[in-house]
């Protein structure tokens, strides 16, 4: 079956000519993109800079606000007309009146079905704004961070920004969604301490006189609780960290015979854990029956001193039972406006972090009138080139071409800059100095994208997404037919391994899925680059892993896929080096010497020198890979630990009391 | 080693982590600060527990919630008495209320009003005492169960063998330990004691009601209590669903997004943003439908709840007319059906659905413990599968004889790793065992420091046959250094006094020179008590092992066991580590495997392993002498090193 491919594979792989086919998109769309973003503006407000997401929403949230008040009235109205009934009650069952106890029943029956009705509508659209918000906020967010630059990502820690794009997010759409329905709660309550009023001022006085009160004890447990809670979940923590250790280091654990220490080690975190609940445990058996009771006092008040009134003749029983189920309705602003302000606080840092990615500029940039790179003949020319990475100087006057069609090997020693040419071709970084050409044209004046299309690069670690072998084959041409990337996957060497997993093409594979070899994934990772065919094509250290026969067969699959291609390839290897037409050799951020292997290897001492360190070298990674090495900070690795905790259910931590 | 104390979150911690993401140990609101701290000073000092341990396993009934907390029964009805006690006064108010309004309120008398009001306000008083009473008497109780029953499992989890710890089992084992015991914890303290109260306040409220009218209990419990019944009951479980589906939709974003981030250098290079926008976008909109089916539910079953209680009120007015009018038209207050006793059914019948809708979902709290308890069981009840015996005896001084005799085993029945194996290693030599991947080096390695035990045949150390040995006395003698260097999270000193806790810092000090660690040490800016996983002063694989050396060597064992040790390492690492065997291996047996050849001959004993069994032993040159399997290795190994060293 190979055989047969690799003859018709140089028409399979046809080149893209059409410049939108430069970004690929296979993908359907669903959904219509936000409709808005950020503010860009940053001396503004939080909110303000918020508001224009909000802003596209304007007329489902002002419908659904709306509701919420109309649904709001009728709710208060309801205890003053039970209260009306219950009043019209004895006249109906003495003298047989009940036409005004039916009215009010009736008119009961009817707000209450227009209550469920409108509170229901209005409480699910509010809900639906909040989550196109959420939505919109998230896609904002993405969008703006496929823009940003590699520099970007040099600074950036991945956790930290999955975590503003989780709990940050949430923050802002809690906030905003609660405080609408909280703000209807405060006119609600406004509106029955008005009704109140109106019937009695004192009685109303005495109702709300343990308002005040359970706010304060309220408030006053929640700082209590505060540290208890948090220091509880440090303290659980600190036993999940101790079970996760114990367990993944079970091995040493037992070599060691440290059994019993363990033990003790968690026996002393859990007493810590044990303490610090018995702690919260008793402020809540403290403070809940007190909240819980004295919200129960103002009921009392109402009854006995209420009575008192009806007995005097000033009010009526109805107006009592009113009253009664006012008091619920009284206690809950108070609540809210505490829970509000705390949001708007979380709110405001949240949204902070959230502006922190979104003001990031990109460091490269099209320019306005930018030259479209179609077909390029692939002469490559460094003029000069001056780099460096924050304060290290990398390239200092690099000066080098490879002609249209050459493949020439870059040789230097760890450091020397070799990685960086590759980066810099692409232009995943802005050079300092100098200038970077293509057929002659500054890559500054192309389109990044065109530019991009047609610059191949395959890394020595190639990362792999938890998709298919296939899809991650055709990541960069989703839409590549099967006999493609068959075409592909047989020129990287990797058809045959891949047809022994067990799903063959669809197996899965990257962090979630299959293990692949060092060079099994080298090898995707050429087929991945090789889909595209591109005219220029640099290998950096991409073959290290692969065994030296596999990597000539790549190699002659490369020659016959396309001729005229122009090959950067990054060596260690001997065998590497000598595909190459000719070899640069590079040091101290310079190209000291160029010629073919045996001239350099004949006249250039420091090249036979190079060649010799990095032999005895193989193995060691460069420095570039142990930065990242998968070692969790401690910060980090406890909020791991601490995301397991949250994980399960717990009971709600807020202090509700009074809810009886 | 864990045991911070605290320091670590102090202040000026937390303003270094500013902004990065208000998770639980970054986000403390700055006026929050000095309460925290000001608790966590508070905190007593544990001091060094000390837990009895043994590794045999204590024999006792099977694992239930039952024998659980059958030492406990007493206190558990102490509870429950408790919990009555509460409920009991709370439904005191809503039967004052009837009072209230039928014989003082109708007749005008001052008197009753009052002596209800200082009898309502005398109950509340007792319901505080009582109340906070039972919330810290069940609590603590509580507390004092999760503590036990942490300690229990993770004896357990220290007693199992390593078999157990491989491979995926390893996350499930962790959440027996948090999110099992926390639902146990969950069932116990809010759970039990919620369906007891809520059953019982249940039953009293029906009494009250039924005292009041029984025509409108019956109404209330035909008609009303099945609707909210149904309805909660529906809103249960569709909004499980619901979420379930939340859940994973928010997983899947979150996921689409960490990867787009791990891969954006090549997103950006494939030019795939449009598509990974587009892509991100519809995950984004799945999950964005869920939250709003989710929304839907709430925002139904919130609403319709409340019409049901005003529904339910009305339908208790309506019919309590009728029947006022039937039974007691003259609305007199000592008729058998009052004015009174409708407005006090009316707001004790809210209260009504308050237990109902609670027992739906303590069903799910009962569900979920019970599952925790039943995973806890399977836990507790596997056996070690290396087990040490009652009457096992500890190992005096070691002298590291090794001899293996007879030795089949195999991880899965039917296939053997090893077949009839017997191996003499005599005190104080090393020895390497080569041979290819997956032959049975580490196997028979694990078999020596009896982590596992032979299907057939014995291994003798001094004479004694480890399957009668103390474990404790013989992993005590005896080090190991794996393929992989754990660390924990600690100090390098913490790390490196893991093996023996006593160690003094100059016998530290020692173990690093030894190593050759003591100049990378000295550069750290903290020296031994740098944290071993605080980023930027992460430490290379090569030094991590040589870490892991270091700690084996202060153990001082009689027996080292080297497993692949030197196979992740770079070269200088290598190096120093080869320099350091020398010292290492001084006077104790060691068995190493490794993957070089380099270090491999250095062993005075050189066994191939292969086919199940050992192919050849013997030293170095006896084995390069006789030309077999060794001599080729060792021919192929020449000739690549010299090949390289040409270029």
């Amino acid at each position: 079956m190979s055989t047969t491919i690799s003859e018709v594979a140089p028409e399979i792989l046809e080149h893209a000519a059409d410049p939108g086919e430069y970004e690929p998109v296979s993908v359907e769309r669903r959904y219509e993109d936000p409709r808005a973003t950020i503010d860009r503006d940053r001396s503004k407000h939080w909110f303000k800079r918020l508001f224009p997401i909000l802003w596209v929403n304007k007329w489902p949230f002002s419908i659904a606000i709306g509701g919420m008040v109309l649904s709001m009235l009728f709710g208060v109205a309801v205890p003053a007309l039970i209260g009306k009934a219950i009043d019209a009650l004895p006249a109906a069952v003495t003298d047989g009146e009940s036409s005004t106890l039916f009215t009010f029943l009736g008119i009961l029956v009817t707000l209450a079905t227009l209550r469920l009705v409108i509170g229901f509508f209005a409480m699910y659209q509010m809900s639906r704004v909040s989550n196109q918000l959420e939505g919109d906020l998230r896609s904002v967010i993405y969008n703006h961070l496929v823009t940003l630059s590699f520099s970007f990502y040099d600074r950036i820690q991945t956790g930290q920004v999955i975590s503003r794009a989780n709990s940050d997010i949430r923050a802002i759409q809690m906030f905003l969604m609660m405080s609408p329905m909280m703000l209807t709660s405060v006119l609600s309550f406004t509106f029955a301490a008005a009704y109140m009023a109106s019937v009695s001022v004192t009685l109303t006085l005495a109702a709300m006189i343990s308002t005040p009160i359970v706010y304060l004890l309220s408030m006053k447990l929640r700082k209590l609780m505060f540290p208890l809670s948090w220091l509880t979940q440090a303290r659980q923590a600190d036993v999940a960290v101790i079970v996760d250790e114990n367990i993944n280091g079970q091995r040493i654990v037992k070599s060691f015979a440290q059994e019993g220490n363990q033990l003790n080690l968690l026996a002393r975190a859990a007493k810590q854990l044990q303490w610090v609940q018995v702690r919260s445990v008793d402020i809540s058996a403290l403070y809940n029956p007190l909240i819980e009771n004295i919200t129960v006092l103002g009921q009392v008040l109402v009854w006995i001193y209420g009575g008192w009134l009806v007995i005097d003749g000033q009010i009526q029983l109805g107006a009592l039972v009113a009253f009664n189920m006012y008091i619920m309705m009284l206690q809950m602003p108070f609540r809210f406006l505490g829970m509000l302000l705390q949001m708007e606080q979380r709110a405001r840092a949240s949204a902070g972090r959230i502006f922190e990615i979104l003001d990031e500029e990109p460091e490269v940039r099209d320019r306005d009138d930018t030259i479209t790179l179609t077909h390029p003949k692939g002469h490559l020319k460094f003029d000069n080139v001056r780099f460096g990475y924050k304060d290290e100087q990398i390239l200092r006057g690099l000066t080098f071409e490879v002609n249209a069609g050459e493949t020439v090997a870059i040789v230097g020693r760890t450091g020397s800059g070799k990685s960086t040419i590759v980066r810099l071709l692409s232009r995943f970084y802005e050079i300092g100095d100098g200038a970077i050409s293509i057929d002659d044209v500054d890559i500054r004046d192309l389109a990044t994208k065109s530019l991009h299309y047609h610059v191949g690069q395959v890394l020595d670690e190639p990362f792999l997404f938890s998709v298919s072998i296939r899809d991650n084959i055709a990541y960069g041409k989703p839409d590549a037919t099967m006999e493609e990337i068959i075409v592909a996957a047989t020129a990287a060497q990797a058809h045959d391994f891949i047809m022994q997993t067990e799903d063959g093409y669809d197996t899965v594979v990257g962090e979630r899925g299959y293990t692949l070899s060092g060079g099994q994934r080298q090898r995707l990772g050429i087929a991945r680059a090789l889909l595209l065919n591109p005219p220029i094509l640099v290998l950096d250290d991409a073959t290290s892993a692969i065994d030296v026969t596999v990597e000539k067969a790549i190699h002659e699959a490369l020659l016959r896929l396309m001729e005229n291609r122009t090959t950067i390839l990054i060596a260690h290897r001997l065998s590497t080096i000598s595909l190459a037409d000719r070899v640069i050799l590079l040091d101290e951020g310079m190209a000291v010497a160029t010629g073919t292997h045996r001239e350099l290897m004949a006249s250039v001492p420091r090249y036979r020198e190079v060649l010799a360190q990095q032999n005895r070298q193989i193995g060691e990674p460069e420095p570039d890979d142990a930065e990242q090495m998968d070692d969790e900070s401690d910060g980090e690795y406890r909020r791991r630990i601490a995301a397991i905790v949250r994980s399960t259910p717990k009971p709600d931590d807020f202090p509700g009391g009074g809810a009886r | 080693m864990m045991g911070h104390g605290g320091g670590h979150w102090h202040g000026g911690g937390m303003k270094g982590r500013a902004g990065a993401g208000d998770l639980p140990f970054a986000g403390i609101p700055p006026e929050m600060l000095d309460r925290t701290n000001a608790l966590m000073a508070d905190e007593p000092d544990f001091g060094d527990i000390q837990i009895e341990f043994s590794h045999r396993v204590v024999d006792g009934e099977p694992f239930s919630l039952w024998t659980f907390l059958a030492p406990y029964k007493f206190r558990m009805l102490g509870s429950l008495a408790l919990v009555a006690l509460t409920e009991v006064l709370l439904l005191i108010g809503p039967y004052l209320i009837k009072v209230a309004i039928d014989d003082a309120i109708i007749p005008g008398d001052f008197d009753v009003l009052a002596m209800v009001g200082v009898i309502w306000v005398g109950s509340l008083l007792v319901a505080v005492v009582v109340s906070g009473f039972r919330i810290r008497y069940v609590g603590r109780l509580g507390q004092m169960l999760m503590y036990e029953l942490r300690l229990r499992v993770f004896a357990h989890l220290q007693r199992l063998s390593l078999d157990f710890f491989t491979g995926e089992k390893a996350g499930r084992l962790m959440t027996r330990m948090t999110s099992d015991i926390e639902a146990l914890s969950n069932l116990l303290q809010t759970g039990l004691i919620n369906l007891v109260a809520q059953i019982l306040s249940l039953i009293f409220i029906i009494g009250i009601l039924l005292s009041f009218n029984v025509q409108l209990t019956m109404i209330l419990l035909v008609i009303a209590a099945p609707v909210m019944l149904v309805l909660t009951h529906w809103f249960r479980s569709v909004s499980e669903k619901g979420y379930e589906t939340v859940r994973n939709r928010i997983a899947e974003v979150l996921s689409d997004l960490q990867e787009s981030l791990s891969g954006m250098r090549l997103v950006i290079s494939f030019n795939r943003m449009k598509h990974n926008v587009i892509n991100h976008r519809n995950i984004v909109g799945d999950y964005r439908e869920a939250n709003n089916y989710t929304a839907w539910i709430s925002a139904f079953y919130n609403q319709s709840t409340q019409f049901v209680d005003v529904a339910t009120t009305l339908i208790i007015l309506i019919v309590g007319y009728f029947i006022l009018i039937d039974v007691n038209p003259t609305l007199d207050p000592d008729g058998s059906f009052t004015v009174g006793a409708l407005i006090a059914f009316t707001t004790l019948s809210a209260r009504f659905f308050k237990p109902i809708t609670a027992l739906t979902g303590l069903y799910n709290e009962f569900q979920s413990g019970n599952a925790a308890v039943i995973k806890l069981r399977g836990l507790l009840e596997t056996a070690p599968s290396v087990m040490e015996k009652s009457d096992a005896h500890d190992i005096e001084d070691m002298q590291g004889d090794i001899e293996i005799r007879n030795l089949s085993f195999a991880y899965d029945v039917g296939e053997p790793v090893l077949d009839n194996v017997s191996l003499h290693i005599p005190a104080g030599q090393s020895i390497s065992f080569v041979g290819p991947t997956g032959a049975g080096k580490s196997t028979l390695a694990k078999l020596i420091a009896r982590f596992y035990d032979p299907s057939l045949g014995e291994v003798l150390i001094d004479g004694h046959n480890l399957r009668d040995v103390t474990l404790h006395s013989l992993h005590n003698q005896l080090g190991v250094v794996p393929q992989e260097p754990f660390l924990f999270h600690g100090s390098i000193k913490d790390n490196l006094r893991f093996s023996r806790p006593e160690a003094s810092d100059e016998e530290i000090m020692e173990a690093c020179r030894t190593v050759g660690i003591d100049d990378m040490i000295d550069r750290l800016p903290e020296g031994l008590d740098t944290p071993c996983h605080e980023r930027g002063s992460s430490l290379s694989s090569g030094e991590r092992q040589l870490l892991a050396l270091a700690r084996a060597f202060l153990s001082r064992p009689r027996v080292l066991i080297l497993d692949e040790a030197t196979s992740n390492v770079d070269q200088q690492s290598e190096s120093k580590i080869e320099h350091a065997l020398d010292t290492l291996l001084e006077g104790r047996t060691a068995i190493i495997i490794a993957h070089r050849l380099a270090t491999a001959m250095r062993a005075d004993i050189i066994a191939v392993i292969n086919n199940r069994g050992i192919m050849e032993i013997g030293s170095h040159d006896e084995l390069v002498k006789q030309g077999s399997y060794y001599a080729d290795m060792y021919e192929t190994w020449r000739t690549q090193n010299e090949g390289s060293a040409t270029v």
